[in-house]
């Protein structure tokens, strides 16, 4: 057997993931604040500022954190690097934050300049990430349940941007395809579904086994329910209108029994330490069961808000918010201090006493500010919720709930600079040059 | 017991059940219980190092001819993992739960990401190359 191309130290530079964790935030908090100057974007998705708001919340927020984690992750669960992710992770962050900005100026002021420039600095940052972590994928020979979700994540995302660029391209004068309503809805069923959902289950098969010593998932499950989770959405997004609804509520109910079995797992854990990445986990499939127990409830003709029409927004900013953005925010308490400390020890590994006066997780992230962003979020997803079912304080509710989003994000920027910061200050001084950068 | 990968993975688990139950103890300053419980993981977090260090990864190194490769890069984390026992088992002493909590937090990452490259690559790469692997297993101390 050959051994040579096997590595077990393929962790990337530190810069790397958290240049990505570093950017995230602004995008969560200039999303809020649009929630807050046009609160009245809630009463249609297609309101400018609520497209706006969508693209930075899911690209900006969303996607900059997921390729992050990404190229951080798929070295560990593959032993395999991303290839070139140092030299191209500068390039992908900056078409990834200017190409965001502009798409939501596009939308905002509904100007056809800012597409121009929106399509290829987002083809561009997508084309180099789906490139690099596609060809990783590939190299990948014997991939554990994780990998092969991940594979089916990207697969997902490259149909998502696909149908993306064509819809954009609809706002320019490129007249190659015509706008299609039914794309937007699969490009948005495939991204939250597909891209989010597979990419958090292949993370979650191995992270939550792993941080929490719970149960492992069981074989049967983590290969069959993304499967079956595909050929659904496959369904779901090109079968005709009967067909595809059965479909969906299909999809429901294995995104569901995907959340409750992972709370029965993360109940069953061993560490049962006050945790909020536990919490985070706890809250996020919550509310994945209950807009999927919604959307069965919808279907059977149950209607419970006010204004029917606003179903799908609460579901698109439930799902979003509720269960993507949680997840993330949960992750972040834990990937962030541990980069940190792995990155610190190697530096010190030749100097026995910087060793032993490294900072420890808790150091360099204290659990006082994992508490803070919890309660926070919690509080800005409750009073969205809310806001959906409040007749006249709708507007009112929705930017209170955009004013905690404003804070709960900007506490998120606060610990993860504040981290950085301790991270920097405890390197080695003479190491300071190569690595802080 | 034939497969490496069983024996060893069986021996992961072993080690974190009693870093789970000193944690705990930590936790609930309950001290004399988190002492015992951080002498089972110390000791059975030794007999494992050892077990890879001077049989598994010995004999992989001897089939592969590589002693530079994926062995080298566990001998390393296991040095890492070492360094961490004996602080968290200073703060224990000391009776710092926050350090000691903020330590074991850190350790159990380490330890895990660590076993997930064994249990994954390392292990079933050396259960396909090793001609004995019998002779192995019963060259190494039970937990």
């Amino acid at each position: 057997m050959n051994t040579a191309g096997i590595s077990l130290d393929n962790v990337p530079e530190f810069r790397t993931p958290m240049g990505f964790f570093l950017l995230a935030p602004w995008f969560g908090m200039l999303a809020a604040l649009l929630l807050l100057l046009y609160p009245e974007m809630i009463g249609s998705r297609w309101h400018p500022a609520m497209l706006a708001t969508v693209h930075l919340l899911t690209l900006g927020f969303g996607a900059m954190i997921m390729m992050g984690a990404m190229i951080q992750v798929l070295p560990v669960v593959s032993s395999h690097p991303v290839p070139a992710a140092t030299a191209l992770s500068p390039w992908i962050r900056a078409g990834l934050v200017s190409g965001t900005l502009c798409l939501s100026l596009g939308f905002l002021f509904m100007q056809k300049s800012f597409f121009y420039m929106a399509l290829p600095l987002l083809g561009g940052a997508f084309l180099m990430f789906l490139s690099a972590m596609g060809l990783a994928l590939l190299r990948v020979k014997k991939g554990g349940d994780s990998v092969f979700c991940l594979r089916l994540a990207v697969l997902c995302l490259l149909i998502t941007v696909v149908f993306g660029v064509m819809q954009l391209s609809t706002y320019m004068d490129l007249r190659w395809v015509g706008y299609s309503f039914e794309r937007t809805n699969n490009h948005a069923l495939l991204g939250l579904v597909g891209w989010g959902v597979l990419l958090i289950m292949g993370v979650s098969f191995q992270v939550i086994p792993m941080f929490h010593v719970a149960p492992a998932f069981s074989r049967w499950f983590c290969r069959g329910c993304p499967i079956l989770l595909v050929i659904t959405l496959a369904v779901a997004a090109f079968a005709n209108d009967s067909v595809s609804s059965g479909a969906l509520l299909l999809l429901s109910l294995i995104v569901s029994s995907y959340g409750v079995y992972s709370l029965n797992l993360l109940y069953r854990r061993k560490r049962k330490l006050k945790d909020y990445t536990v919490r985070f986990w706890q809250l996020s499939f919550v509310n994945l069961i209950v807009l999927c127990l919604l959307y069965v409830l919808n279907k059977l003709s149950v209607f419970l808000l006010i204004e029917q029409g606003q179903f799908h927004l609460l579901l698109g900013f439930g799902f979003g918010l509720g269960f993507v953005v949680s997840i993330m925010l949960g992750m972040l308490q834990k990937i962030v201090p541990f980069l940190m400390f792995l990155h610190l020890q190697r530096a010190c590994i030749d100097d026995t006493d910087a060793f032993m006066r490294l900072p420890n997780m808790r150091q360099l992230l204290p659990v006082s500010d994992s508490k803070w962003q919890f309660q926070l979020h919690s509080a800005a997803l409750a009073t969205l919720y809310l806001s959906f079912f409040a007749k006249d304080l709708e507007h009112p509710l929705l930017m209170v709930a955009a004013v905690i989003f404003l804070l709960s994000f900007t506490w998120l920027l606060k610990t993860l600079w504040q981290a950085n910061r301790r991270y920097t200050e405890s390197l080695p001084q003479a190491l300071l040059p190569n690595i802080s950068d | 017991m034939t497969y490496i990968v069983e024996y060893m993975t069986q021996q992961h688990r072993c080690c974190d059940e009693s870093f789970a139950a000193a944690e705990e103890a930590v936790s609930k300053q309950n001290w004399s219980e988190a002492s015992a419980q951080m002498a089972v993981f110390s000791r059975d977090l030794g007999i494992h190092f050892t077990n890879e260090e001077e049989h598994l990864f010995l004999a992989f190194e001897e089939v592969s001819g590589n002693t530079g490769g994926p062995t080298s890069v566990m001998r390393v984390e296991h040095q890492q993992m070492r360094g961490m026992v004996e602080s968290m088992t200073q703060a224990l002493q000391a009776k710092d739960a926050d350090n000691y909590l903020g330590l074991s937090e850190t350790l159990m990452i380490l330890m895990q990401q660590h076993n997930m490259k064994e249990e994954q690559i390392l292990y079933p790469m050396t259960q396909q190359m090793l001609p004995d692997t019998a002779a192995v297993i019963s060259s190494m101390n039970d937990l």
